[in-house]
């Protein structure tokens, strides 16, 4: 019996061994010769939304930044570093899409030494501690550079989409090096400002009626990735600020909980839900359900610098 | 757990490790084993429902005893009775209460009598239509003395609850497999390579196949009253593929996997849509579950002997009984209905059993004849999903009417298919090549053992590799549940 197992595990593994340099062979030809539509779980999407692409780079280039943005698109389209440079704050928005508290705590892990700063404005957006986190994996692996972080999220994810994504971006990374490493700065009606903003042409925002208030499920993952980068943070004596960016009125009534995730942010640090320390409409302040434009961005950023640092 | 999951991708490497190697080949510890694994297997998805299965097990381990024990007709009998009465009143609180209790409402309230009767948010638990009949076919060949009762409990909780095939089936005899839990288990690497096939295959139409083909239909039924007939019946086309690829790969998965811990199960389907009419679907689709319907109900009703009035009766029985086992709903009963109303001038003229080779056997292409007569026993197939997919029968009939109507020459294009993951295109070729793979290999157990055959090896990994390449660039990311979990 031990033979005809242990010949079927030689032979298993020996699959194994011949299967994953063939697969991964796979990936990179059809990532190489198929359109995005033609192949469903290969994302590789270097420059595609959010300028990620950039901003990294810029990020490992920038030195003492002062004040580090953190969080989602909310945090690379709602805090504008020019308004910060005019009231004398050096700051760095290190913002990406749909980017989770475990996606935070790698970036901090890659940059925060470099930008080294002295106040993180971290924007806690309810949804983010209740996302999987696939999104921020494929923006990252293919705007990023690659490291155990980019396996962690491999692990988080458990998503065959993350494991392409990675195989296709180590190929890219390792072979082409140089291959699209200019992204534009100006792409359809976004800018990329320099410090990591990006800027939407100037656009309004047509009222949705509200759907129903749900009850939110918070990722017991996406709370401990939290709490420890908070940790990290306070024991290298950074004054950490958590914000919650304004959204539409809309938006913000589907969320049915707002004390209970007030109260865990309050006990986790301090805290300012702009929801509730500002009065936006809807329709002139912002230019989706998510995102403020030109004027809410002035507005909101202007009430922070008082809120925060003048007061 | 899910046989598509992570969860699964980790346990089934760990249980066969500790089978073969920590167990050292001890029979007793390896079925003790087997129920450990069983009950986490379960277990992972509620735990709560453990005890009926524990319940499930005690009651028929102690009919079977006290069949053996008792030698008076009536007081088996008895017992027997009330083996089945345990066994189906469980099945039928937690599956039919909401089910009658309404309908009763709805039948008195219809005769002028208006009634309330409460209807309980009651969880349908996973896979207790499976293990329930399975411990009913122990106690019922037990009651005919075709089998002799078990005196291992443990032998006997490990059959009932063995994890591969506990929540989905095959729907085990217990003639066949209570058995293998007596003899000594040997490792076959023959026997654990193919089964390695197997699972590879069936995670295959799982997850590339099936739920890509969920994806197309739910889009199609949820909003049926805005397409025309044409992608109607598509969509009821992409729901045959999706029940078939759905269930059957969960089988080749429970079979495989069987296959790692030495056991054999049986087969429960068979290219069921090549088949030429619809008695040779029937004895190519979910086999183990029409086999037992067949033993346990249509042959003690009389079968097909007797007079024509009771053959058409038995057939409706059958039928409607299975459909009803699906699910409580109207839909499911109709699915049933149909099928036997399918059935009936096959049997009434004695032509049920006219097909009993494969098709086109030993040719690349099957005679015009037959092809036209697999053409359409595949599409009345796809008229009968139609009922059990429909939400209701209501739906199920407008969808049918539009099907029925001039709409169903409209050209479907790519704007009807707007918010499926997958490009159309895509998907229809993936079709093709299952449907190629699965014509290739009609004469052997799955379709992969077709490739598996071939004696060059480089050959055979290259088969592997490209399912396994499929599984990678085309499955669905989320872990969806199989259809069959719910029935």
């Amino acid at each position: 019996m031990h033979k005809e197992l242990s010949h079927f595990l030689r032979r298993l593994l020996l699959f194994a061994g011949f299967a994953l340099p063939v697969y991964w062979l796979c990936i990179v030809v059809t990532g190489e010769l198929l359109p995005q539509r033609y192949r469903e779980n290969l994302s590789y999407l270097r420059g595609a939304y959010g300028h990620t692409f950039t901003r990294m780079q810029e990020a490992g280039a920038t030195h003492d930044a002062g004040i580090l943005f953190l969080g989602s698109s909310h945090t690379y389209r709602g805090f504008d570093t020019r308004i910060f440079a005019k009231h004398g704050f050096k700051t760095f928005n290190l913002g990406s899409s749909s980017q989770t508290p475990i996606h935070t705590r790698a970036l901090l892990y890659r940059y925060l030494d470099g930008l080294n700063p002295d106040v993180v404005i971290w924007e806690v957006y309810p949804e983010t501690f209740m996302l999987d986190g696939v999104e921020a994996s494929l923006d990252l692996i293919s705007n990023d550079h690659n490291d155990r972080y980019s396996a962690g999220f491999l692990l988080q994810n458990s998503n065959i989409k993350v494991l392409n994504t990675l195989l296709f971006s180590i190929y890219r990374n390792t072979i082409w090096p140089r291959y699209n490493q200019k992204e534009q700065g100006k792409k359809g009606m976004d800018t990329y400002i320099p410090g990591g903003y990006v800027e939407r042409d100037m656009a309004c925002f047509r009222y949705e009626a509200p759907e129903k208030p749900v009850e939110k499920v918070y990722k017991p993952s996406q709370i401990r990735a939290f709490q420890k980068s908070l940790a990290m943070l306070q024991k290298r004596h950074i004054r950490v600020i958590l914000v919650q960016a304004p959204v539409t009125r809309g938006l913000y009534a589907t969320f049915a909980s707002h004390q209970a995730f007030d109260s865990l942010m309050h006990a986790s640090g301090e805290y300012y839900n702009f929801n509730d320390i500002m009065q936006l409409d809807d329709s002139l302040h912002f230019f989706d359900a998510h995102h403020l434009n030109h004027e809410g961005v002035a507005l909101f950023n202007r009430t922070l610098i008082k809120e925060v640092f003048e007061k | 757990m899910l046989f598509n999951s992570i969860d699964f991708a980790v346990f089934l490497p760990i249980v066969f490790v500790l089978y073969w190697f920590v167990t050292q080949g001890r029979l007793r510890l390896q079925n003790l084993l087997i129920v450990a694994a069983s009950y986490l297997f379960y277990g992972w998805w509620d735990w709560r429902f453990l005890s009926l299965i524990l319940f499930s097990t005690l009651v028929d381990y102690t009919v079977g005893l006290a069949l053996k024990d008792v030698e008076n007709q009536r007081k088996r009998k008895l017992w027997l009775l009330a083996s089945i009465f345990v066994n189906l009143g469980l099945l039928g609180f937690f599956k039919y209460y909401n089910f009658f209790a309404e309908n009763f409402a709805a039948a008195f309230s219809f005769f002028g009598s208006p009634i309330k009767t409460g209807s309980l948010h009651i969880i349908l638990p996973v896979g207790i239509s499976f293990y329930t009949f399975q411990t009913m076919s122990y106690t019922i060949d037990v009651y005919r003395r075709k089998l002799e009762p078990t005196r291992d409990f443990i032998a006997f909780t490990a059959y009932v609850s063995f994890f591969p095939q506990l929540v989905a089936g095959p729907i085990e005899r217990a003639a066949n497999l209570l058995p293998q839990f007596y003899r000594k288990r040997e490792f076959s690497y023959a026997i654990a390579a193919e089964g390695m096939r197997q699972i590879l295959w069936g995670l295959f139409k799982k997850v590339v196949i099936a739920d890509n083909a969920a994806d197309f239909a739910n889009l199609i039924f949820n909003h049926s009253d805005q397409y025309p007939g044409s992608v109607l019946f598509l969509g009821g086309v992409f729901f045959a593929f999706q029940i078939y690829c759905d269930f059957s790969g969960y089988s080749d998965i429970a079979i495989g996997t069987a296959r790692l811990f030495g056991f054999e199960l049986m087969r429960n389907f068979a290219f069921p849509y090549f088949s030429r009419d619809i008695a040779e679907f029937w004895r190519r689709w979910h086999i183990s579950l029409s086999t037992w319907f067949r033993d346990y109900v249509y042959i003690p009703l009389g079968g097909s002997h007797g007079s024509a009035w009771i053959r058409i009766r038995n057939t409706f029985i059958i039928f409607v009984v299975s459909g009803f086992w699906h699910g409580a709903n109207w839909t499911f009963v109709a699915w049933g209905a149909l099928n036997a109303l399918y059935f009936l001038p096959l049997l009434l003229t004695r032509r049920n059993r006219m097909h009993l080779d494969i098709i086109g056997h030993g040719r690349v292409l099957p005679p015009l004849k037959e092809t036209l007569k697999m053409l359409l026993t595949f599409t009345l197939t796809v008229i009968a999903w139609i009922f059990f997919r429909a939400e209701n029968m209501g739906h199920a009939i407008s969808i049918l009417r539009e099907i029925g109507s001039a709409s169903l020459f409209t050209l479907p294009g790519g704007h009807h298919f707007a918010g499926t993951s997958l490009d159309p295109g895509v998907m229809f070729l993936l079709l093709g090549l299952f449907i190629l793979a699965e014509w290739l290999g009609r004469s052997r157990p799955f379709a992969l053992s077709h490739f598996a055959a071939h004696r060059w090896w480089g050959f055979r990994w290259f088969a592997y590799m490209m399912i396994i390449v499929l599984i990678g660039l085309f499955a669905q990311t989320t872990e969806s549940p199989f259809i069959y979990f719910q029935f």
